[in-house]
Order: structure tokens, then sequence, then C-alpha cells
């Protein structure tokens, strides 16, 4: 998987960001599109908003990638990104344990408002503070295995699975998609409602967002 | 003691504002600490709203220029006064009206930008929040402020804009325009065009209701303090940027 051109891709895949504040969204992110840690980074207030292109077998997908504000507050506000993504990365700091505790709570508000097909990965960043563990690897992974997410543990710091968390999504959105090209090929039926996984741009005319559920 | 909850809220904050500032880059130094001391006063005064993530932005940058208990009631003015309050209510009813007055407005003004815009499906939350919630301080020298969408849309940069795909014109937002007034040059002489477009600002109250609306709670700031240019986030603070304090305080305290 290596870097497209931002000028030349087949597929455009919308993905939140979400998790507690001060989880390290933005961090996961800058260290995604731009391979940045930076140890001064501001309040996220409301949404940022970064993509990467990567390329999948022969396919190069961009993932747009919205970065929202943790606090509950701004849920209000971010909730709205929820819809159209075919992707998430739930986020929670390993360190603090309250950050996992309230998973199950992200989960609810993710599913509540996008849409059931959306790729979710559950993700224990600040994996290179490991004497500060508060959560165990197994018991987050169980949890992501009960409520069929992914699950990997990161750390933007140190770039350990950053790569591989943001990939293993696109990958499995990609398969979605795949998936479900085939079958409306072969069935020759317009699919509606939530099967529709991702969206291919109209060649010559770039769409600008992937609201495709 | 209010709320444990905010309190740590606060704490988190107070790392990630201004860190790269001389004042506030210390963890324990006098800046975070009369940070933290504001925002955790704010907390417990505005019981109903309490402490806003962003806030401490704002109270930052009053604190580079007053002492603590003047910024606490500047802030506390901005808040309920000037109706920076009201958009934290009700879950950002006021705040998502405000995000369609704008795009009214450029709807108005700037037709074809507009219709760009819908196009790339790019929406006025997408950038604007920031700007409404933190009064344009968490990216901004303060006195860039509202005018700022309409002047820079006015000038060179609608034409980069209308050449700009969704990607490029939201990398505008967030990166090239904070850049582009880090210089105090630039800062100044979009201040000066603010002011001289008065006439356009007031045409636009008499004609409509609803624009000003828009305008309300940040026209009064900024009329108030022609100074508003010297609040320039990122540079060295001289001592005529304390009659902005004063300029607040004693006109309406």
């Amino acid at each position: 998987m290596g870097n497209g051109t931002e000028e030349d891709y087949n597929f455009v895949f919308k993905v939140v960001l979400i998790g507690e504040s001060g989880v390290g969204k933005t961090n996961l992110l800058s260290r995604f599109t731009r391979n940045e840690f930076n140890h001064d980074s501001r309040t996220t207030i409301g949404v940022e908003f970064s993509t990467r292109t990567v390329m999948l077998g022969t396919a190069a997908v961009k993932a747009q990638i919205w970065d929202t504000a943790g606090l509950e507050r701004y849920r209000a506000i971010t909730s709205a990104y929820y819809r159209g993504a075919v992707g998430a990365l739930l986020v929670f700091d390993l360190t603090k344990h309250q950050t996992y505790a309230v998973v199950e709570r992200w989960l609810k508000e993710l599913y509540d408002h996008a849409e059931a097909t959306i790729v979710v990965m559950l993700v224990g960043n600040k994996s290179d503070l490991s004497q500060a563990r508060e959560v165990p690897t197994d018991e987050a992974r169980m949890f992501a295995e009960n409520n069929g997410l992914l699950f990997l543990e990161t750390s933007a710091l140190d770039s350990t699975n950053v790569e591989l968390a943001f990939e293993t999504v696109l990958k499995e959105i990609f398969a979605k998609v795949s998936k479900q090209r085939q079958n409306s090929t072969r069935t020759n039926a317009i699919t509606l409602g939530s099967a529709q996984a991702g969206q291919e741009p109209n060649p010559g005319q770039k769409r600008a967002c992937c609201i495709s559920l | 003691m209010h709320d444990s909850a905010q309190e740590s809220v606060i704490t988190r904050d107070i790392h990630r504002t201004f860190p790269a500032h001389d004042y506030f880059k210390d963890t324990g130094g006098d800046g975070q600490e009369s940070l933290y001391k504001i925002c955790k006063a704010y907390s417990v005064y505005d019981e109903d709203i309490g402490y806003c993530q962003g806030q401490s932005f704002l109270a930052a940058v009053l604190l580079l220029h007053m002492p603590e208990e003047q910024a606490f009631c500047v802030l506390v003015k901005i808040m309920y006064d000037y109706g920076l309050r009201d958009l934290y209510k009700n879950n950002f009813e006021d705040l998502h009206c405000k995000f369609y007055q704008l795009e009214r407005l450029m709807q108005e003004q700037l037709p074809d930008l507009h219709s760009h815009f819908c196009d790339l499906n790019l929406e006025a939350h997408m950038y604007a929040s920031q700007w409404f919630l933190t009064l344009f301080t968490a990216k901004f020298p303060l006195c860039m402020v509202f005018h700022i969408l309409d002047l820079l849309l006015c000038e060179t940069s609608k034409e980069d804009l209308l050449q700009a795909d969704f990607e490029g014109a939201l990398k505008f937002f967030r990166v090239q325009l904070p850049k582009r007034y880090r210089a105090e040059e630039n800062a100044r002489r979009l201040m000066e065009q603010a002011c001289n477009i008065k006439d356009f600002k007031t045409d636009l109250r008499f004609q409509s209701a609803l624009e000003e609306a828009s305008e309300t709670y940040l026209i009064d700031l900024f009329e108030d303090t022609n100074l508003c240019a010297i609040y320039t986030i990122y540079v060295t603070i001289m001592p005529k940027d304390f009659h902005i304090a004063c300029c607040i305080v004693g006109k309406r305290a």
C-alpha cells in the first residue's frame, strides 16, 4: 500500500475518528496523513478534515477523514459527520481506563447516526506508554470481538500500527464495496438503503463528498 | 468545587491552548495556571453552560492583555452580553442558525462561490464551527473575526477558491488562511479594508434584519474596539494592546 497521487482515485471513503477528548485522535490523523506527531497539538473544536490517497491493489482509494472533537458537548455538532461515513476509528487512551469505559456509549452514538454497515475499528492509542497502561489488551480485544469490531493498539507517537489501522479499515471497506458491486452487477439491481458501502466518483467530474449510503 | 468532570476537561485543555506560545507553553507556568483559574472560575460561575471547550483560547487571548480578574470579567461579558454563550445553548441551536445566516449571506453577496461550495457539498459548519465558537481565537489573530470570510472572498482568494476542489477549499481554511494573517502587515491591511467596507455592512443592516442578526455580536464587539487589529495572537504584545482591555471593560462593564 503506497501513496497514490492526490488527483487520481477510484474511490472516496469517508472515515470518522471518534472517542473521548485527549485520546490522540488528531495525532493519529496527522501521523497517517502527514507522518507528523505534534507534542503540542491543540484541542480540536468541532471537526478537522484531512485526506490521504492509498493504493489497495490496483485501486486508488482516497480516505477522507473527519477528526472530531471528543467532548460530550460537541456531539451535537460532530454526530452530523457520522452520516455517510463508511468507516470509523473509535479511539481510546489505553493509559486512561475512563476513555475505554465509555466506548460502548460511543458505539451506540455511532450506530444511531451512521449506517449499520459502517466498518468500525476499536483503537487503543498510546501503546508507547506501556508502563502506564490501564486497559489490558485482552479485555479490549474481547470487547471488540463481541461487538464485531476490528481491534488494534497504536502509538501515534512512535507510529506503531497507525498505518496498519487505517489500512485495515480501508481494506475492509473496500472488500465490502467490491462485494456489493459484484452483487449489484450480477442482479443488475439498484441497491437502496444501507447495503452500498462506497461510491465511485463520476469519471471526469469529481464528486466532493462520498455520501453514499 | 463544581464538577470534577469539568475540571479534568479544563486540565486537559490547558496544555492544548496556544501550546507554542511562550506564556502558555510551560506546564505549571504562570500562563497555564492563570488560564486554569479563569476557566475553572467560569465553569463555576455559569452553571448551565459551564466550561466550554474552546473557551480556553478566548480566555488565553484576554490573559495576554490583562490580569486574571479583568480577563475573567471580560470573558463573562463576552459570553453573556455579546451572546457568545447563546451559541452553546440548546445543543448549539443558535450556532446552526449562524451557519445558516452565513450561507445565506454568501448566497446573496457571493453567489458564484456559494454555488461552488454547494456543488462541493461544502457546508459552513465544516469550517466555521471553530470561528464562531472561539470567536476566531483558536486559529486566528483575534482581529480577523467576522469580516474574514466576506473580505477574503472579496479579494484574490475568491479566484483561488473558485478553482479549488473540496479538499483544496477546506485546506485553504485550515492552513493558508491562518498562515497569511500571521504576518502583522497582512492582518493590519485586512482590518483597514474591514473598516472601509463599513458602508457595505451598514447597507446590509438596513436591507435585511437577517443579516443584522448574523453580525450582531461580533460587530458589536469589534465596532466598540477599533483596536482589534492589535489582537494578534502570534506576535509580540505591545503596550497599546492593553488599551483594548480597558476599552472593552470600560465601555461594557
